[in-house]
């Protein structure tokens, strides 16, 4: 069992296990380009480490050496000079044939909102408001029941009953619609912007974030300004999220 | 006190081998699940009137009917496991989701409850529909599937080719008077109980409760003629649609063919897109009947060609006073396309931002348009766009060809470009029109470039560069030692 003890064994473990675990051991899987990334680093090291000390080094070099020299390793010598070009005019022809895809869309997910907007002629403050419903903690039972038939009859077409963006209609639209259960969305967004978003839908996006690709209508055209309200009251209590708070302009502490 | 007997006897009922249909959920721990997550369709009472119940074809189940259209069992009730994978899987093709978010014990109790609002159909234990011994699928046995298919008349309702064209499916009503579509025999993801070969056989064997689809096992000449009759109807289709997310047009270099059903149209290989209901501009249209275009596109240097596949239960014959309007489908594209990516808007344009469609109408054939808004569409003078339909069981297929390079702002078409294009089309024998529509979001199109040897030449150079390096690699070594 000598080779257990060869740094060019070592290497490879290293390299293997490396590979094994930045490929199955991360959830959710990381790109490819990460995991290059990470595998480079690795290299280096290993580098470093078989070459701590001329001995090291030298153990290190030694099957590469006899296998590029030795007379009785001439079968393995030739064999690679086979494997080795059949195997990269392989990759060669896999990028090369490769098919198209569709272009990236860069866009802004959340872009900035504006300080006030104008609904049906009635200016409405959104940087720093908050739900005007939620003073009245008596209705709130009522608010939230309101808002989940509003969503049922207009959003659930698209974002879902389950409030995961899988509504029937998804298929056909990109970007896809929000998925409110994702820790992404709304739990990281004031209802002021919800409202903002409920209200202007995709023609009332800023240029960044693509308007002339989002389907969300503006719901100002069929919502009045409590219903909207209610709705984005209901997103909260369905899906156990928590909106985010205005961060208070004193400071204070 | 008595939940606890209750919850003795399922106990003891589940671990009896052959009565296992009793599983154990807590309809009480049900109730809170139920309003939570169902109410909003299948109503406070379980009556299938919650508020959306309206906008929603098919309906919401009504729970006290006891009435299920999936079941595994030759007697009326489902077996518990039945409800338990209807909550779990959804019923694929209308608005019930899959449920799997829930925890396995929520969706037993949430079937508990949904039992209770008709206990009474529940209480005979329900017998399981055996399943004649199964056949291998053949070519023979597909062929003794389409006999079948005839002989039992499946094309009166499902259609001579499945696509729910058949002459009965304007009369058919479910248990409750609504009128109810034929399932389209070629879309098996839409099948409401699953699409699996098990799926189809039970659905044969025991019929779907509440619809006119009969129990079959006692019809069919043999009873292994149910799994000859499921394996023609899995040749009717593909599994899932595979929908595309690129658009890709062949290059030709002869003469592209104007006939739709050509073999040059055949070769190619169907590009899937998914419509959408229109819900933004009033009238909406919730319940699309177009759910699904199969797009083949070919340029050449001086054309370029669409091929539309779609599937409409009607030829309609126009006529406004019976809210019967003309079939239509068009692609649209930006009049200009734009390297920085902006388009008009998604739906037509609007007043600043016009778009410019290929369009085909039942009566008028092919045209060039444009449009500012949905309402809003312009015929081109002196449109260019030609094109053929044939419309035959229940499927139009339409051509629709045009100068590959577009005069003024026509969109001009240039091979390795990514242009953008979206789709709309009207079954206006289902009454759509103008904004009642089905449509897409914007998608990408394009001219593939012809064919380059480059993948041939590229792989053997890289492998002899390889090759040499390595060569040298070993004789640099041996010469140093």
């Amino acid at each position: 069992m000598g080779f257990l003890r060869s740094r060019f064994f070592h290497a490879v473990l290293i390299l293997a296990l490396a590979f094994c675990l930045f490929r199955f051991g991360i959830r959710p899987p990381a790109p490819w380009s990460v995991i290059r990334l990470y595998m480079t680093v690795v290299l280096l090291a290993t580098l470093i480490y078989v070459s701590a000390d001329s001995d090291s080094w030298r153990n290190f070099v030694r099957p590469i050496r006899s296998t590029l020299m030795d007379p009785s390793q001439r079968a393995l010598r030739y064999a690679l000079m086979v494997v080795i070009p059949l195997l990269l005019g392989y990759y060669a022809y896999t990028q090369a044939a490769a098919r198209p895809q569709a272009p990236p869309e860069l866009r802004a997910v959340h872009p900035a909102p504006p300080d006030t907007i104008q609904l049906r002629g009635k200016p409405i403050n959104i940087s720093g408001a908050e739900n005007p419903l939620r003073k009245d903690q008596a209705s709130f039972k009522k608010h939230v029941a309101a808002g989940g038939e509003i969503y049922i009859r207009n959003c659930m077409y698209c974002h879902g009953d389950n409030l995961d963006g899988q509504g029937h209609f998804a298929k056909g639209f990109n970007p896809p619609p929000a998925n409110f259960q994702d820790p992404g969305t709304i739990a990281m967004l004031q209802e002021a912007y919800l409202f903002w978003r409920i209200a202007k839908g995709g023609p009332g996006l800023p240029k960044e974030s693509t308007p002339w690709n989002s389907v969300m209508p503006a719901w100002e055209d069929r919502l009045s300004e409590e219903q909207i309200w209610q709705v984005i009251m209901y997103l909260y209590d369905a899906t156990g999220q928590q909106p985010r708070r205005w961060e208070t302009a004193s400071g204070g502490h | 006190m008595a939940d606890i007997r209750f919850g003795i006897v399922a106990a003891a009922l589940v671990s009896l081998p052959g009565l296992a249909w009793a599983q154990a959920g807590d309809a009480n721990a049900g109730k809170a699940v139920y309003e939570r997550k169902c109410l909003l369709c299948h109503g406070e009472k379980g009556d299938g009137k919650g508020p959306a119940a309206e906008l929603l074809d098919p309906k919401p189940r009504d729970f006290t009917s006891g009435i299920y259209k999936i079941r595994t069992t030759a007697t009326k009730a489902p077996t518990d496991q039945d409800l338990f994978r209807v909550v779990s899987e959804g019923m694929p093709g209308t608005s019930m989701p899959a449920w799997a978010v829930l925890s396995e014990k929520d969706r037993w109790n949430v079937v508990a409850y949904v039992k209770s609002f008709a206990a009474d159909k529940f209480k005979e234990a329900p017998k399981k529909q055996e399943l004649p011994k199964d056949v291998a699928s053949s070519a023979d046995s597909i062929k003794r599937g389409k006999e079948m298919f005839e002989a039992i008349e499946c094309n009166k309702c499902h259609g001579t080719e499945g696509r729910a064209d058949g002459p009965s499916r304007e009369e058919l009503k479910d248990e409750w008077g609504h009128p109810i579509k034929p399932a389209n025999l070629t879309k098996r993801w839409t099948f409401r109980g699953g699409a699996g070969r098990t799926d189809i056989a039970t659905r044969l064997a025991a019929g779907v409760l509440g619809t006119p689809m009969p129990a079959f096992i006692d019809s069919v000449e043999k009873p292994e003629d149910i799994w000859h009759l499921t394996h023609y109807i899995q040749s009717l289709g593909p599994e899932s649609p595979g929908y595309a997310t690129l658009i890709t047009v062949t290059a030709v270099t002869d003469a592209i063919v104007d006939d739709p059903n050509a073999d040059f149209w055949k070769k190619m290989a169907p590009q899937n897109v998914g419509l959408m209901g229109q819900v933004i501009q009033d009238p909406r249209n919730f319940n699309p009947s177009i759910d699904m275009v199969a797009v083949r596109a070919a340029w050449n240097d001086k054309e370029i060609a669409f091929h539309l596949t779609w599937d409409d239960p009607t030829e309609s014959k126009p006529d406004a006073a019976k809210k019967l309007y003309a079939d239509a489908i068009q692609l649209q594209f930006p009049p200009k396309v734009d390297a920085g990516g902006e388009r008009p808007y998604f739906l037509m344009g609007n007043d600043n931002d016009g778009v410019y469609l290929l369009r085909w109408e039942q009566g008028k054939g092919a045209l060039e348009a444009t449009a500012n808004g949905p309402t809003k569409i312009n015929a081109v003078t002196g449109s260019e766009a030609s094109g053929k339909a044939v419309y035959q069981n229940g499927q139009y297929r339409v051509v629709i060809k045009r100068a590959r390079v577009g005069r003024e702002d026509r969109t001009t078409f240039q091979p390795g470009v990514f242009t953008p294009v979206a789709f709309q089309a009207w079954d206006g024998g289902a009454g759509e029109t103008g904004t009642k529509m089905s449509l897409t979001s914007w998608y990408y199109l394009r001219l593939e470039e012809p064919q380059s040897n480059r993948r041939f030449v590229i792989p053997p150079v890289v492998a002899l560069l390889t090759l040499a390096a390595m060569v040298l690699v070993v004789r640099v070594a041996n010469r140093r030692s």
